[in-house]
């Protein structure tokens, strides 16, 4: 699992050390401090095995700066400047391996760039994971995976990697027991299960099967889920990476996403979401247990020094600050203000 | 003018008086006398334009308004305090000005919005019926402390320690 991560004069960040939960990591914070960074940064730590460029070349290809031009991700700064980024994860033997990308923003391509750290051990063992991006790409899959392989299409990879694993057959042997409960939850609020033809995604219910594109962008979500969940890409010791899961479903299915999101946790995955969004921020507080590990991050610029910052809690009522809350803080002072019209302050 | 209630203390500034409404002190000439059969708000303020009339609910623990009917609760429990405290002022014939209902209640903005909107039923301050000829109270409000200090930047609540009133 991932342990820690750390951040030096890269992309948004001047510095910034985040240690992440075993269990559930939660990112709260407004626009443009950096939560998708962070995710985006360690899930191209986790694919890394899967990419024969190394970590260099996945942190690129999942950033996906101007020209391909990896220097770039360096924080900008008047003049050359050197920027970092170090990924800390703990192994089933509870040893620490760590994997660190150094790069000055006159690094051109990623093959200049310097990988340090625990590189063998890094890739001998494989750490699985998922990342699901704010856009949906369940519909738009026909075709997708060999137009990126073929041409240079500008798509950040994140999206041809959540399809790469959508399409992955099945797991040997029997769906274990929890599992099996998770997509029985997951075909109840979609009232179906996903069969893929020809590359093309469907719902199938008792109504009959439902292309992917005609399907709400909410039950995509789902379906993608019960996808992952299904062919094991989410299994013990696995990661799941979501950019803002309330992107486009109903609030009242936040409850079952939730719901799932524990139970994976509870089999050994370890999430990492971000959000804007209260109602998921208040159901992790509702639905979770004692031995639940979940752990709030905030995200913020400090006023005096313009510079991103982090507080990490396990309370929901500690989150501070909390975007979410004071967004509906300004709501509540001014429907009072309003409802006492010109009357007194 | 400074009251306290609980570990909360209000600097009511600018007001001609403000006093605990359910005051138990008999030989207080604000003794209330009537605790065992009308609920009271916790404060009345007066000022040069308007009456105010505050209510303080801080839960033990986060969970002590989790459910629907805990909700449900609260909000008859805030509507028949405001009630009891109109008629009471009425008999006092302290009615002569607008009257405004402010309850902090300390929980997060999201479901302070919720029980505000559902306050705002029960009084009811804006839908009120035809036959009506006069508001009761001319608006009613819930906020938690942080944003009830961000609304009404002249009734500062502070914390303070200890828990006695």
């Amino acid at each position: 699992m991932l342990d820690k991560i750390k951040f030096e004069r890269f992309t948004a960040f001047e510095k910034l050390e985040v240690k992440f939960s075993p269990g559930v990591n939660i990112f709260v914070g407004e626009n443009g401090t950096g939560k998708t960074h962070i995710l985006k940064a360690g899930y191209a730590a986790c694919d890394i095995v899967k990419s024969k460029g190394g970590f260099a070349e996945k942190v690129n290809n999942v950033f996906y700066p101007s020209g391909k031009k990896i220097g770039r991700l360096v924080k900008r700064f008047k003049g050359s400047s050197k920027g970092s980024l170090e990924v800390v994860r703990k192994l089933k033997d509870g040893k620490t391996i760590s994997l660190r990308l150094s790069l000055s923003n006159h690094t051109s391509k990623p093959e200049k760039a310097t990988v340090s750290g625990s590189s063998k051990a890094w890739t001998e063992n494989q750490m699985e994971a998922a990342y699901i991006p704010v856009k949906d790409m369940m519909a738009n899959a026909p075709g997708f995976r060999s137009l990126y392989d073929e041409r240079e299409i500008h798509f950040e990879e994140i999206y041809v990697d959540i399809l790469r694993k959508a399409f992955l057959p099945l797991l040997k042997g029997p769906t274990d027991k929890s599992r099996r409960q998770l997509l029985e939850s997951l075909q109840e609020a979609m009232d179906g299960k996903v069969v893929a033809k020809n590359e093309e995604f469907f719902l199938r219910s008792e109504y009959g099967e439902l292309e992917f594109t005609l399907l709400a962008e909410g039950y995509r979500k789902l379906g993608l889920l019960w996808i992952l969940i299904q062919n094991g890409t989410l299994l013990n010791g696995s990661a799941l990476f979501w950019d803002e899961p309330e992107t486009n479903l109903n609030p009242k299915l936040m409850k079952t996403i939730v719901g799932i999101l524990l139970e994976l946790q509870r089999i050994g995955v370890q999430v990492i979401l971000t959000t804007h969004d209260y109602v998921i921020l208040k159901e992790f507080d509702l639905q979770s247990e004692a031995e639940d590990k979940i752990l709030f991050h905030s995200l913020f610029r400090n006023a005096e020094t313009g510079e991103i910052e982090h507080t990490s809690t396990p309370n929901y009522l500690d989150i501070a600050p909390n975007a979410i809350d004071d967004t509906f803080g300004d709501l509540v002072t001014r429907e009072i203000q309003k409802g006492m019209g010109g009357g007194p302050k | 003018m400074i009251l306290r209630e609980g570990t909360l203390q209000f600097d009511f500034a600018g007001a001609i008086e403000a006093f605990k409404f359910d005051e138990q002190a008999r030989e207080l000439k604000t003794y209330h006398g009537l605790s065992h059969c009308m609920k009271a708000v916790d404060f009345v303020v007066e000022y040069s334009d308007h009456y105010l009339f505050v209510e303080i609910k801080q839960p033990r623990t986060p969970e002590r308004y989790g459910s629907d009917r805990d909700k449900f609760d609260l909000i008859q429990d805030l509507t028949k305090k405001f009630r009891d405290t109109f008629l009471y002022r009425w008999a006092e014939d302290k009615l002569d000005k607008p009257v405004y209902y402010h309850c902090l209640v300390e929980l997060d903005n999201a479901q302070t919005s919720y029980l505000m909107k559902q306050l705002k039923n029960q009084l009811p301050t804006e839908k009120q019926p035809q036959r009506w000829r006069r508001p009761l109270a001319r608006s009613c409000s819930v906020a938690n402390q942080a944003t009830w200090n961000a609304t009404f930047p002249n009734i500062q609540a502070s914390r303070v320690a200890g828990g006695a009133a």
